[in-house]
């Protein structure tokens, strides 16, 4: 068994690699075909971001909220549902914060952690409902979590228009938060912010649920395998929830430190999208909470680069959506190396049976 | 307020809001009828809204645009397939990619098509026009619900009476069914399971192609940005929530239509049209739900 899963987790990585390296070539080979300065929009795009403190602080704040959809779809994925609702889970954690915030008049690091547990338990909320529709009626959670991130997005609108709505401001727009309502920024020049740290933590704690408890051990193994965890005595139903509300308390909280960390006041006016980029990231991480800092850095450094080259020459930003598509793709292709894994595995059954008989 | 949503207009604008969803819906349909995930639909009917302006001002028809649409729809949906079935990404995975490609390659053609990011405006790009039906725009009250659509709106109706045919009484579409059920038993009594996926495969692209044409040529004169706004995922819950059948996926795509209109009407009134724009959606995850419950009681019987 443990050989079998080493060759299968050489491919991946491999597989992962060969699939970065692909769609960064397509994207190469698109800007060298349409831009008219092809060698510095090329230069614009890979070290851009390295050029200035506050070019790199910007990489890290973008990184940050692609942490916590990125460990939110983890979570939401590992017990093997295709629960979307992580969107609106992170959109209603904004809305969910800035009630807490607005809301309340407590003394202040009380009262911001007060409108991040709003956020959380609101997030949890989101993707509970798709769970529970799943475990009780056998709906299918894509479709019901689908829809249920347009009921987040109208319910956020109307609960900030209707509550927290500046009249002062032409957009609805909220109130604005008091100054001790606003995460510390950690360096000056840059936006860099105690969530960043409130993010890594998190990645920490998601390990630790993942790899050093039972439930987390539960949640893998009813994802991987339904039947089997129910012969073993695991309530799949139970697991499955805990992982979707946990999955939604991270997107949650996740909407509550990108809006303490960057903004002032909320001011969405849809759905901000982090969600689905917490599916790249969470697959180009394998989903390993480990790995999800990692995965996130890049695609900020990716989205920054492309930013930096939108605005001195003729590529358009979006090319990065581009760019995560190819990705999706090519790293969820289970046909693309499959010989090569079929040799690995081969391989290594053979110097297993070698082994057992020299013994 | 009776009165204001009671309107012949209320009911035309239920119609006309309904058209994109109805072909999202029954090329929802088809998919899964063949088997196919059909969360890419967004994405295909977001590149489709593009192909049509663009295709109509190259070929400086109307149709010619409409069919431009109907190919790269049906292109994208066969690449959805190969990437599926030969590369075997997961479905979901796939669909969510080619949602993001579509968004992200949609702004980028724009851009250099027109040089700007936004929309299509400055094309002017010939549009799908709309039809007085005679005789039926002379009665009082139906004239004015069921006459002066986009040729497209009469198309979609058209081509669901045809496709509750195909799929229901022609071999083809029985084959189409039997593959997207149990490919392993089609396969088994000599059914060529890849032709019939992809027949399945072209025939939704090709329907998400005209709800997409429709968006950027009908319902309005242009492409603008992500301006499928989900509703190719309402064509995905309208098909669940529609069981499959031609008939249950149109009352759905009806319903959804008669929401988005209400909501349009209830902001004439000063009611917090968010929370109303919330109903379809309510509605879908209870009709779901509820209809998910009854099949797993039934199933549990035998």
């Amino acid at each position: 068994m443990t050989i079998k899963k080493n060759a299968m987790t050489i491919v991946e990585i491999l597989r992962t690699m060969v699939a970065i390296f692909c769609s960064l070539l397509m994207v190469f080979a698109i800007i060298l075909l349409v831009s008219d300065q092809p060698v510095s929009a090329l230069r614009d795009f890979l070290i851009g971001p390295l050029t200035s403190v506050r070019r790199i602080g910007n990489v890290i704040e973008a990184m940050t909220p692609l942490i916590f959809t990125g460990l939110s779809v983890t979570m939401l994925y590992r017990a093997g549902l295709f629960n979307l609702a992580m969107e609106g889970a992170f959109f209603i954690g904004a809305v969910a914060a800035t009630a807490g915030a607005l809301l309340f008049d407590l003394p202040p690091v009380i009262n911001l952690v007060v409108a991040m547990a709003f956020a959380m338990i609101a997030g949890g909320i989101v993707t509970f409902i798709p769970a529970i529709l799943k475990v009780k009626c056998h709906a299918n959670e894509l479709v019901t979590s689908l829809m249920l991130n347009y009921v987040c997005l109208y319910l956020g609108l109307y609960i900030i228009t209707a509550f927290f709505y500046d009249p002062q401001m032409n957009s609805n727009y909220s109130y604005m938060f008091a100054d001790s309502m606003v995460l510390p920024k950690l360096f000056s020049k840059t936006r860099i912010n105690t969530g960043t740290i409130i993010a890594l933590v998190t990645v920490f704690v998601v390990w630790l649920i993942l790899n050093k408890t039972s439930f987390g051990y539960k949640v893998t193994l009813v994802g991987k395998n339904d039947n089997m965890a129910k012969y073993s005595g695991i309530h799949a139903g139970i697991v499955i929830i805990g992982s979707q509300i946990l999955g939604g308390m991270l997107a949650g909280l996740g909407g509550s430190v990108e809006l303490f960390g960057m903004y002032q006041r909320f001011q969405y006016q849809g759905l901000p999208g982090y969600g689905w980029d917490g599916v790249l990231i969470a697959i180009v991480a394998r989903y390993q909470a480990k790995y999800i800092p990692l995965a996130a850095l890049f695609l900020a450094y990716l989205r920054i680069g492309a930013d930096i080259m939108s605005r001195n020459t003729d590529i358009p930003f979006e090319i990065v959506k581009i760019i995560q598509a190819i990705m999706i793709v090519l790293i969820s292709a289970q046909a693309i190396l499959s010989k090569y894994r079929q040799k690995l595995v081969v391989k290594e059954a053979k110097e297993l049976e070698e082994m057992g008989e020299k013994v | 307020m009776i009165d204001v949503i009671l309107s012949t207009d209320f009911f035309f604008t239920t119609i006309r809001v309904m058209t994109p969803i109805l072909f999202a819906a029954l090329a929802c349909m088809v998919f899964t009828k063949g088997g196919i995930d059909s969360i890419g639909t967004e994405g295909i009917m977001l590149s489709c809204a593009l192909a049509g302006p663009l295709g109509s001002y190259i070929t400086k028809s109307a149709f010619g645009g409409v069919i431009i649409a109907m190919i790269i729809g049906a292109l994208l949906s066969c690449l959805f397939g190969y990437v599926t079935i030969y590369l075997k990404s997961e479905p979901v995975l796939a669909g969510i990619a080619l949602n993001t490609l579509a968004s992200g390659l949609t702004i980028f053609v724009i851009y250099y098509a027109t040089g700007e990011k936004g929309s299509t405006q400055s094309l002017m790009s010939p549009t799908v026009a709309n039809v007085h039906i005679p005789i039926l725009k002379d009665i009082p009250i139906l004239g004015a619900v069921f006459s002066g659509h986009s040729i497209l709106t009469y198309l979609g109706i058209f081509i669901m009476i045809v496709l509750a045919f195909f799929i229901y009484r022609t071999p083809a579409g029985l084959r189409i069914r039997s593959v997207g059920e149990n490919p392993e038993a089609a396969k088994s009594v000599g059914i060529n399971v890849i032709k019939y996926k992809y027949m399945s495969l072209i025939i939704a692209g090709a329907l998400c192609g005209l709800g997409g044409a429709y968006m950027s040529m009908s319902y309005v004169s242009f492409f603008s940005k992500e301006m499928i706004a989900g509703r190719g995922f309402i064509g995905m819950a309208a098909e669940s929530m529609g069981r499959g059948t031609p008939w249950g996926v149109t009352l759905s795509a009806l319903l959804f239509g008669a929401a988005d209109s209400l909501a349009i009407r209830l902001q004439l009134l000063q009611l917090p049209a968010q929370l109303i724009q919330t109903i379809p959606y309510v509605i879908t995850i209870i009709a779901i739900a509820v209809y998910s419950y009854t099949r797993s009681k039934q199933k549990k019987k035998y």
